[in-house]
């Protein structure tokens, strides 16, 4: 019997591989939608393939990508100059990998005409790198946002929103002059659109006169924080927490139950309304935090917004974005009657010359094809019925891209 | 406190809930030899359920055991119905359970969305206690410390020490010589089995009340569990603790020291063992 043993694990190390490999193409099932998926698509049909994640710390990612295509479709219809829009959703994990595996299927054998997509930075960067290779293929970014995606000289890569850097912009000083923290401790995720979203900050914090005393990059997916919390020093005033979805929820109910005192810095999504409409107890740590990015908190108070809500009633960064990105891509394709010309070029043409005015601001694009865009600080507080929810501190309209790329810093960025 | 020990305590805290998870395995896979990769399904399901119940009745001891029985039941019904008849095959075993894993995730992902969610704790746990040391640790921590303690042991003694116990270990060893004596094994394996699936669950809970529960947690869980079971030595409890303590150890001072590679020290660690010690710490030499 013993020498089963051996056997056995054989077989487990084979399972594991086969769970590893199967769970990395699980998504290429769930989301087919349309039926231009395996086929090139007819004259009668714009096929659109979209990347989200669907597992992992940013999961939800998939369902607010189809909240917001759906919103736009039902608003505007989906059949433009007689042609019908067709989706192909693929499911993602955030990581390059998958997003790789996934953008190439969508291209290589569904044969989708335009990309919409994908959520996270290094996805991001990993798409962005495919573009350059198929240029016959136009490309809408979802929601990701390292700065350097729309430095890569792709033509046929579109950016309708800001970059993670552009997203802290004002933050820094608000945390240095407003608040009167002077000495800051950081805790982020290790991959590129952490760097970037602290970068603004903490380049601005800096300048201001603050100081970084040290930084914590953990890797995507923690759910202890324990250590990490013990980690910041005890004469720091404020801690900057560049984390998102599930692990932002982690770090802010660990902070509660580990007694952290320090009023908290969020990077642009550590304090989405998914973070803040959990069940976990994040009360204590969550009220006062301040950040910077492309959702507004209450109060602030438009037409294009108050439509936009009643359209998606409770928007995250990722269905405002890919709200954004889509009704941009939607409104380019209308504005050539659906047609894409001659190697896309009479659809890339109209999306250079967008100018609408988005639930968050008017959205024009620069040289790079990146976003022109609005950008907001706000604050959590205690909502009336006892919700947490985000206040608006200040808008900035037209905000443009810096070219400065981060990467992993320990003290304040040159 | 010196902040290696406090390391060090949040190290073994994170052990043990990897000890409860892999002691549900440790009972199927290392004691049975039935590879389920559907441990993880377990886990995550468990802690969905829990989350469920305790939301709903605002009583958390109630989730957890609702938690145990759901997913006990379930497990009752894949071995019966799914994988007994082919108890022997151990790839086919692997692959039934693959496809319940699979099958498992996305209807979880239907059921309860991407969202991340956590598993309601009585407030008095959510406070800080004041250690021998003077220093104040949450103790939530603390009581899932205990808690897998006294699992541990209680099952120690079950398996080592009860007629149950080793009617267990003869049934594993020899089945054909132990029906022989009048043991039903079929009824023994089907019982370890819901046992294991079971404590799984009850993991889930345990852990969702201090981690969120989401979608991949199943695979991380399953992985996490396998490393702590060959890594301690298969079929053995002292090896799963001794397992489970390393693997929390490791990532929480690979967080201190290396964080960027925290992640992968823990798979290190089973490199390294396996490589000096291919039965696993405590296992019995194949």
């Amino acid at each position: 019997m013993k020498l089963r043993n051996s056997r056995v694990i054989t077989a487990a190390a084979i399972g594991s591989v086969l769970l590893l490999s199967l769970a990395a193409c699980r998504g290429s099932d769930t989301g087919s939608e349309g039926g231009g998926g395996g086929e090139a698509a007819g004259d009668d049909t714009i096929t659109i393939g979209v990347l989200a994640t669907d597992t992992g710390n940013l999961a939800f990612g998939m369902d607010a990508a189809k909240e917001a295509i759906n919103a736009v479709l039902k608003a505007e219809g989906d059949t433009i100059g007689g042609k019908k829009l067709e989706f192909v959703y693929e499911g993602t994990d955030g990581t390059s990998s998958s997003a790789q595996t996934k953008v190439k299927k969508l291209v290589e054998n569904d044969g989708v005409d335009i990309v919409l997509g994908p959520v996270s930075g290094d996805e991001g960067e990993t798409v962005t790198q495919y573009a350059l290779t198929v240029p016959d293929v136009t490309f809408v970014n979802g929601s990701a946002s390292p700065v350097s995606q729309t430095l890569e000289g792709a033509t046929n890569f579109f950016r309708f929103h800001g970059d993670s850097a552009m997203w802290m912009g004002g933050v820094g000083d608000y945390a240095y002059n407003e608040k009167g923290y002077k000495k800051i401790y950081g805790v982020a995720e290790d991959y590129s659109f952490p760097y970037d979203n602290a970068g603004g900050f903490f380049s601005e914090f800096c300048a201001a006169g603050g100081d970084l005393t040290g930084f914590s990059w953990v890797p995507v997916g923690t759910t202890d924080y324990a250590t990490i919390i013990s980690q910041i020093p005890r004469d720091v005033d404020a801690v900057y927490v560049g984390l998102g979805g599930a692990d932002a929820a982690s770090f802010l109910s660990q902070a509660v139950t580990n007694g952290l005192t320090k009023p908290l810095v969020g990077g642009s999504i550590a304090v989405d309304p998914t973070a803040l409409g959990g069940d976990a107890n994040i009360r204590d740590a969550a009220i006062g935090t301040i950040t910077g990015g492309p959702v507004p908190g209450s109060g602030y108070d438009t037409p294009e917004w108050n439509q936009f809500l009643t359209e998606i009633p409770t928007p995250n960064i990722f269905s405002l974005l890919y709200y954004n990105s889509f009704k941009s891509l939607y409104l380019g394709l209308k504005a050539t009657d659906g047609e894409l010309g001659d190697g896309q070029e009479t659809l890339r043409d109209a999306l250079k010359s967008l100018d609408w005015d988005s639930p968050t601001g008017n959205i024009t694009l620069d040289k790079n094809n990146q976003g022109i865009v609005d950008n907001f600080i706000t604050e959590v507080q205690a909502n009336d019925d006892g919700t947490l929810g985000t206040v608006t501190i200040s808008e900035d309209k037209g905000v443009k891209q810096g070219t400065t790329v981060y990467d992993r810093f320990e003290s304040c960025p040159s | 406190m010196d902040q290696f020990l406090l390391v060090a305590l949040n190290g073994l805290t994170l052990g043990s809930i990897y000890f409860l998870v892999a002691s549900g395995l440790t009972l199927i896979f290392g004691l049975m030899r039935v590879i389920t990769m559907a441990h993880g399904t377990s886990y995550l399901l468990g802690g969905y359920i829990g989350y469920s119940i305790a939301r709903a009745s605002g009583n958390w001891l109630l989730g957890a055991l609702g938690a145990a029985v759901a997913v006990g039941l379930l497990g009752l019904f894949i071995h019966q119905v799914l994988i007994r008849r082919f108890q022997d095959d151990d790839l086919r075993v692997a692959l039934i359970t693959l496809g319940v894993s699979l099958i498992g995730t996305d209807l979880m992902f239907a059921a309860f969305g991407g969202t991340a969610t956590q598993v309601p704790i009585p407030a008095e746990w959510q406070t800080a206690l004041t250690l021998p040391s003077g220093d104040r640790y949450p103790a939530i921590r603390l009581i899932i410390l205990v808690l897998a303690v006294v699992i541990g042991v209680v099952m120690w003694l079950v398996i080592n020490r009860t007629r149950a116990g080793s009617i267990v270990r003869a049934g594993v060893d020899d089945s054909a010589m132990t029906s022989a004596t009048g043991v039903n094994v079929r009824v023994v394996f089907a019982v370890v089995f819901v046992v294991g699936s079971a404590l799984a669950a009850f993991a889930g809970v345990v852990g969702g009340s201090l981690f969120p529960l989401l979608p991949g947690q199943d695979g991380t869980y399953l992985l996490f569990s396998l490393v702590v079971v060959i890594v301690g030595g298969m079929g053995s409890i002292p090896g799963a603790a001794i397992g489970a303590a390393l693997v929390g150890l490791v990532s929480q001072f690979g967080l201190v020291f290396a964080p960027t590679y925290a992640t992968v020290l823990t798979f290190a660690l089973m490199v390294f063992v396996l490589a000096f010690r291919p039965q696993g710490i405590l296992g019995r030499a194949v």
